[in-house]
């Protein structure tokens, strides 16, 4: 499974992997991990993320959207340099924590 | 009696590719010219309940079957007038994409006529003296594949009225979408560009104006996505550029307009990566405002380098509900013939047969080989082309290379077919509109002023030289009469930015003044005349000396009281010279 979510044991933090490509492919998969997940703080752990499109982007924004918009609270974490490039030229880290 | 078991019947007699249909609703035909062969067939299908009907020879066959369209037909092959091959020949011929089991009916001594049977059409055979179950049989196997048969050919049909209504609408979409999209100023001599859809639609987006002051605003996006859904979003982003532009809004002022457009109308997940580009041939400047995009890179054939890299400083569009004017646009000064590249994602990730992206790496050492300083655009898509091969296009591709030509300042004015003003010209008025600072502070009044000229007037082809008449009366006024800027410091690259950085500083701290504009118009037979006054609040300056010699001038603008004195019929300073009048006729 390209991707993976796991939830803290108090239930409150969500931490979604995605693994190969970050693009539509896992775009349901995406969805499904963090909907109806009652998490109030999530991650998106990319260590193992090799590409990341603009399909991607617009994942992210979908979940910001859902984990309540400006007052989202979700990191990215473990991005490759090229991974931070792609979120920083469109200007992400003013809408995620990026780490 | 049947030996085979097929599954259920359908009760509401929907059909389904397996089953079989009710034995009442068949029709098949003998044809058999022996009348005991022809009553025995008779009656054993009578048994089953199917419909019969019989002919005595291969021609009347024919016949029946154009008048009854039978659903299967037993057919003997020795027969006079004509026989079964021939027959089956026809029926097969004239069978009009339905399928239509013929099964022939043939003595065990004529087994090496069996050929004969399937090459003349005929789908199965039987031999006499008749086994009915293996008739039965026979019969049920042809009728299912027929059912199969008929179920295919109706999905093909559906598809094929799918596809020729989709058609349709894919050519009304595509004639919408090529004169919404309209390459306008694309066409300009200064302006090379690739665009390269994935799919018939692009999800690309590059268009360019002419602005009513002179000058180009330009916009390449970068939907999220490819095809039909991508390029949707690009009507309502160039409608709003075109109109706007056309009305001599700033480039800061589209894209917020822009913004908000797609905010609303996008889904969530779906925006525009985008840059906007002003390219001022008389402040000697483009400005660029990118999010999202890759770097734009400002070339300088002279240096044979690139000497400015606008870097993307802000959200793609339609992401947040409403962006600010300031701070994320760059202004950069340029000399006659540098060039702006411009490019989505597409080009720099453009993949080879390995897998390997193009790159910005691949990309930039194009501009620091000084054999392509001459044609970089056209060595870009060259290489472009070379290493992609023969791999499938996985994103749209768009390139752009802008080169600031003095010389197109005189291009002619493109009229923009999507406004149309019409107005009885009225003969004599006048307007004031005195602006105090929080006004000077929130609003540019320069689109409202010109639109209003141009509406009551029916001045079209005096937009151009009116806005910047009223553009430069106003912002001398602001710039140097409230705010006190020294318009020589524009003159050295860094002062440039300087420049603008401190009038956005001082304006922001300004706490009083105000500027009045009064436009007086009058007819004539034929044309008309404006007087414009525009009185500031600041000190004045030395107009008599600075008339002499505009070209050293340090409080007015040198370059901008130049073009003043060659457009209009007088240019006048009053008092201390807060106060200017121009007369402008045509």
């Amino acid at each position: 499974m390209p991707v993976k979510a796991n939830k803290s044991d108090d239930g409150k933090k969500l931490t979604i992997a995605v693994s190969g490509y970050f693009d539509f492919g896992v775009q349901k998969d995406f969805r499904n991990s963090y909907e109806n997940s009652s998490a109030s703080v999530f991650v998106v752990d990319m260590k193992e993320t090799e590409h990341l499109d603009s399909s991607a982007l617009g994942m992210l924004l979908m979940m910001r959207e859902y984990a309540g918009g400006n007052h989202a609270n979700i990191t990215l974490r473990n991005c490759s340099q090229e991974i931070k490039t792609i979120l920083s030229v469109a200007s992400f880290q003013s809408l995620f924590n990026i780490e | 009696m049947a030996s085979i078991v097929f599954p259920a019947q359908d009760n509401n007699g929907c059909t389904h590719p397996c089953g079989s249909e009710d034995h009442d609703t068949i029709k098949i035909l003998i044809a058999d010219d022996d009348i005991t062969n022809r009553l025995v067939l008779q009656r054993l299908l009578d048994l089953q309940g199917y419909q019969t009907i019989l002919s005595e020879n291969g021609q009347q066959a024919v016949e029946v079957f154009h008048q009854e369209s039978p659903d299967l037909i037993l057919m003997d092959i020795m027969m006079p007038v004509m026989d079964g091959y021939a027959a089956t020949a026809m029926i097969k011929a004239h069978c009009d994409g339905r399928f239509v089991p013929i099964i022939f009916l043939t003595a065990v001594t004529q087994e090496e006529a069996l050929v004969d049977c399937i090459n003349s059409g005929g789908d199965d055979f039987l031999t006499k003296p008749y086994n009915h179950i293996i008739l039965n049989a026979k019969i049920e196997a042809l009728l299912r594949i027929r059912q199969l048969y008929n179920t295919i050919n109706e999905q093909k049909n559906q598809i094929a009225r799918y596809h020729q209504r989709m058609e349709g609408e894919i050519a009304v979409a595509t004639s919408l979408f090529e004169k919404i999209l309209n390459p306008g100023s694309l066409s300009r001599p200064n302006i090379k560009y690739l665009l390269s859809p994935m799919s018939l639609f692009n999800g690309d987006l590059l268009i360019a104006a002419d602005k009513p002051s002179g000058g180009l605003h330009v916009l390449i996006g970068d939907f999220t996505g490819h095809g039909l859904g991508a390029a949707t979003g690009a009507l309502p982003a160039a409608t709003v550029f075109y109109e706007m532009t056309n009305k001599g809004y700033s480039i800061a002022e589209i894209v917020a307009v822009i913004n908000k457009k797609l905010k609303y109308i996008l889904p969530t997940g779906m925006f525009m990566a985008a840059c906007a580009v002003d390219m001022d041939f008389e402040r000697h400047t483009v400005s660029v405002w990118n999010g999202g995009l890759p770097d734009a890179l400002l070339f300088n054939a002279e240096q044979g380098k690139i000497t400015h890299r606008i870097t993307s400083n802000h959200l793609p569009l339609g992401i947040i509900d409403s962006i600010g004017l300031d701070g994320a646009i760059q202004v950069i000064p340029v000399s006659n013939q540098d060039k702006l590249y411009l490019y989505t994602d597409g080009v720099i990730e453009t993949t080879d047969c390995n897998n390997t992206m193009f790159g910005q790496g691949r990309l930039e050492s194009i501009f620091s080989s000084r054999q392509n300083s001459a044609n970089i655009f056209e060595t870009i898509k060259q290489n472009l082309a070379t290493f992609r091969a023969n791999r499938e296009q996985s994103d749209d591709v768009t390139l752009l290379e802008l080169t600031y030509d003095e010389a197109s300042l005189h291009a002619p004015e493109k009229v923009n077919k999507q406004t149309c003003v019409s107005a009885n010209p009225a003969s004599h008025w006048e307007f004031t509109f005195n602006l105090e600072v929080d006004a000077l502070k929130s609003l540019d009044p320069l689109p409202l002023i010109v639109q209003s000229i141009v509406e009551m007037q029916g001045l079209k082809e005096q937009r151009q030289q009116l806005y910047t008449i009223i553009s430069e009366l106003f912002y001398n006024a602001l710039e140097h009469g409230l705010l006190g800027m020294d318009s020589a410091l524009k003159n050295t690259m860094d002062g440039f930015s300087k420049y603008y950085g401190e009038r956005g500083k001082r304006l922001a701290e300004l706490n009083e003044g105000y500027i009045n504009i009064n436009i007086k118009h009058h007819s004539y037979k034929s044309g008309g005349q404006l007087l414009l006054r525009i009185e500031d609040s600041g000190k004045g300056f030395d107009y008599v000396e600075q008339l002499k010699a505009p070209e050293r001038c340090r409080e007015y603008n040198g370059k901008g009281l130049r073009l003043l004195v060659a457009m209009c019929k007088s240019v006048n300073f009053i008092g201390k010279g807060n106060i200017a009048e121009v007369v402008y006729v045509w």
